[in-house]
């Protein structure tokens, strides 16, 4: 397609849309439902995502793309509420809000930081959604050159760099918690020989083990577990005035967000790690960067714009990866993904052929939830704010029915509620140890596009590694695995200790 | 600093497990077929079915060894072994409320939700959970998860012991009218308890309201709405599909 072709179907998908009164009123009330998510502690954006996945898998693949985008966008902006309104992070993403926010709204200008929020939100999801009509199609024309070397060593890449970056203690944690997700991803019948694995003679693991329930399991039942033991009440909220979107502040504080957006679209892209890194991160750099960082910590607008710009733009850049090379960039991606192929479209390379359009559709349903989210924020806060004084001891059980029933309607197997369970309390347990949940996840996910490429890669090869070594993009990869390994070691860090020694004298 | 101590004893305990877990994936892998003919495919190592688990439990193995040896260094084994005679299970009040929420997790995926009712699986699952946390009163917890212990039991007796099927073939809705006197008897006993607490009597009618409207709003999404099939479909799920349809 051509530019001004690809600006025409942008906004054919863009009126076909607006025009249509049940996408819009799924768009309103999947982002309402994203928001409530975000908002309140214990729930997040990836499990609302999850939930919805079984509920809208009756639907058309495009309302449900609608719904689900939906609750993605406003399930990272919803965790601002609660970190401005109760100094608890509504989702890990807005943690960062919570330094500047909540000294904000003690101050009583709670509506303010929560109308910058809104705006700064909506610019970074817009912003994000920009990057993801550039990027994604001309990462998908690089990748269809790709080779099974090359994914296999890009799915490797996300399991270790996501282990990396979102380990809370040991980096060596998060590695496990990859490989013990790749081990997840290989029960059942291999797909070359229908060899099983794993399977202890269960036909139910012949299948494999479906996504939605460990996902659901994964992100679910831990959250379950940790909100009911440290009985969290939402119920001492600061008073919040009129939501006022403050255009002044986000006028001043532009290089910030430019700066910000490009924070969070890169590390949105890179595989498995999230809008609470891109939250942090930038964040951290508003703060460097300023003049006066010691307002920092004590209600400085421009530490809420960077922090939540950040965490929306993240959205985009997630999807960046995930469409052009079906590797998710965040938790609530690798969600999506999961979504996507029950309905039948396998992101990757080959997206813009087969499904010409997708990728700028999609870019219309997230401009159109980023406006919504915004309408939604301004208008409907104080509600929001009503909702989160539920106690956790009622609405968490509603939330374990739900996953139950989101785990058990996908394939109607009550097998897939007791390895939810199974999985919940083994990452629960691992959760609490300090082991990070998101490699696991990519490991899950990405497994089988591992399996399968380094078989093949191997087939072809005839069982030699040298094309790692001969191809551009493979020896990249492999040089930054490696790279990546080795800067944790002791003798790394000795080396680069001395090495800087000897350039700083 | 505590924190990270108690962080390498568990790491060093985790390491352990870890380097078994990877041994057995290895031991499991080795006995898939490496080289040779499968399904009349010739196999070599690089195609294997084994190749990929074993490169995990290698892996496993290997970062367990790393985990070891700084749970280690940090002084985990002596921190263990000092505290060895001293080790005593600590039922904190947090750590009570994670075994009980699991139990009902566990307890009501295993035991109740293949067998009976889910209409009243649902309220039960609710009743129970909302009594025990809403109302921060730590008797009534300890009392309902003993109530929620011994009815599982009974259950889990009548299902596995076959009792169950020989009461179903009697009544069809044997067990989901056991399930119904559950419920009753937990709404007696919690009223019986909170008698003397003025404020309570409210907060039992939301518990009641909101552990019968979910799913009586779920349900008919789900069943009616999504045509999904629910788990097991008893006496209520049916009698709604009676009403449902003369609607229609």
């Amino acid at each position: 397609m051509s530019f001004l072709d690809q600006f025409g179907y942008f906004f054919q998908s863009l009126g076909t849309l607006v025009i249509n009164p049940t996408a819009m009123a799924l768009l309103f009330g999947s982002v309402f439902m994203g928001i409530i998510f975000g908002a309140m502690p214990g729930l997040t954006a990836t499990l609302g995502v999850a939930l919805l996945t079984t509920l809208t898998y009756g639907m058309s693949f495009n309302l449900a793309l609608i719904a689900l985008l939906g609750v993605y966008v406003g399930g990272v902006y919803g965790g601002s509420y609660a970190s401005i309104l109760l100094n608890i992070p509504g989702t890990a993403a807005s943690a960062a809000t919570a330094l500047d926010g909540y000294p904000l709204a003690k101050q009583g200008k709670g509506g303010i930081a929560l109308g910058l929020t809104t705006t700064a939100s909506t610019i970074g999801t817009i912003i994000g959604m920009m990057f993801v009509v550039a990027l994604a199609p001309m990462i998908s024309n690089i990748a269809r050159q790709f080779t099974s070397f090359e994914f296999f060593l890009l799915a490797f890449f996300g399991i270790i760099i996501s282990g990396t970056l979102t380990s809370p203690d040991l980096v060596i944690k998060g590695w496990i918690a990859g490989f013990i997700g790749l081990f997840l991803a290989v029960i059942g019948r291999d797909s070359l020989f229908f060899y099983p694995r794993f399977t202890f003679g269960l036909a139910e693991l012949d299948g494999g083990l479906d996504i939605v329930p460990v996902l659901i399991g994964a992100f679910g039942i831990p959250q379950i577990i940790q909100v009911i033991r440290d009985n969290m009440k939402s119920d001492d909220t600061q008073k919040l005035d009129r939501i006022v979107p403050e255009w002044r502040a986000v006028g001043r504080n532009i290089p910030t967000i430019i700066r910000s957006s490009l924070i969070g679209v890169g590390i949105g892209a890179v595989p498995g790690i999230g809008e609470d890194i891109a939250g942090w991160v930038s964040y951290g750099t508003a703060k460097n960067s300023s003049k006066h960082p010691e307002t920092f910590g004590k209600g400085e607008l421009t530490g809420v714009i960077a922090s939540e710009t950040a965490n929306n733009a993240c959205i985009g850049g997630a999807m960046i990866p995930l469409l052009s090379l079906g590797v998710p960039g965040s938790p609530p991606a690798a969600m999506l993904l999961g979504a996507f192929m029950l309905h039948g479209v396998q992101p990757g390379p080959m997206l813009n052929i087969d499904q010409p359009g997708f990728v700028l559709q999609l870019s219309a349903i997230l401009l159109l939830a980023s406006i919504a989210m915004y309408i939604l924020g301004i208008l409907l806060a104080k509600q929001v704010v009503k909702i989160l004084k539920i106690p956790t001891s009622i609405f968490m059980p509603v939330i374990a029915v739900l996953c139950i029933l989101g785990s058990y309607a996908l394939s109607l197997r009550v097998f897939n509620l007791y390895l939810m369970v199974i999985v919940g309390l083994v990452t629960f347990f691992l959760t609490e140890m300090k082991y990070p949940v998101a490699p696991l996840v990519i490991g899950v996910i990405l497994g089988p596009m591992a399996d399968q490429n380094l078989r093949r890669a191997l087939l072809v090869s005839q069982g030699s590694l040298a094309p790692i070594f001969q191809r551009p993009v493979t020896l990249i990869l492999f040089i930054v695995i490696v790279m990546t390994v080795l800067s944790q070691t002791k003798i790394y860090k000795i080396a680069m200790a001395r090495l800087k020694g000897k350039f700083t004298r | 600093m505590e924190n990270k101590t108690t962080n390498r004893e568990s790491d060093f305990i985790t390491s352990l497990i870890l380097f078994a877990f990877g041994a057995w994936i290895i031991g499991n892998a080795l006995q898939m077929p490496l080289t040779g003919s499968l399904t009349g495919v010739t196999n070599y190592w690089y195609t294997s079915p084994a190749l990929l688990p074993l490169f995990i439990g290698s892996m496993l193995m290997i970062l367990s060894l790393g985990l070891f040896s700084i749970a280690i260094k940090a002084g985990a084994l002596r921190s263990l072994v000092s505290r060895f005679g001293t080790i005593t299970l600590k039922i904190s009040p947090l750590n009570v409320r994670v075994v009980i929420t699991m139990a009902y997790i566990v307890g009501f995926v295993y035991f109740y939700v293949p067998y009976i009712d889910f209409f009243l699986n649902i309220v039960f699952f609710l009743s129970v959970f909302m009594i025990s946390f809403y109302f921060e009163n730590r008797e009534l917890l300890y009392r309902t998860a003993l109530f929620v212990l011994v009815g599982t039991l009974v259950f889990g007796i009548l299902i596995f012991s076959g009792l169950g099927e020989g009461l179903t073939s009697v009544f069809r809705y044997s067990l989901d009218v056991l399930q119904l006197l559950h419920i009753v008897i937990l709404g007696l006993f919690t009223r019986r308890f909170l008698l003397n607490d003025p404020g309570a009597k409210k907060r039992q009618k939301l518990v009641w309201s909101i552990a019968i409207l979910i799913p009586l709003v779920l349900i008919p999404i789900f069943r009616f709405g999504l045509r999904v099939p629910l788990p097991y479909e008893g006496g209520i799920i049916q009698l709604l599909n009676v009403i449902v349809r003369s609607l229609r």
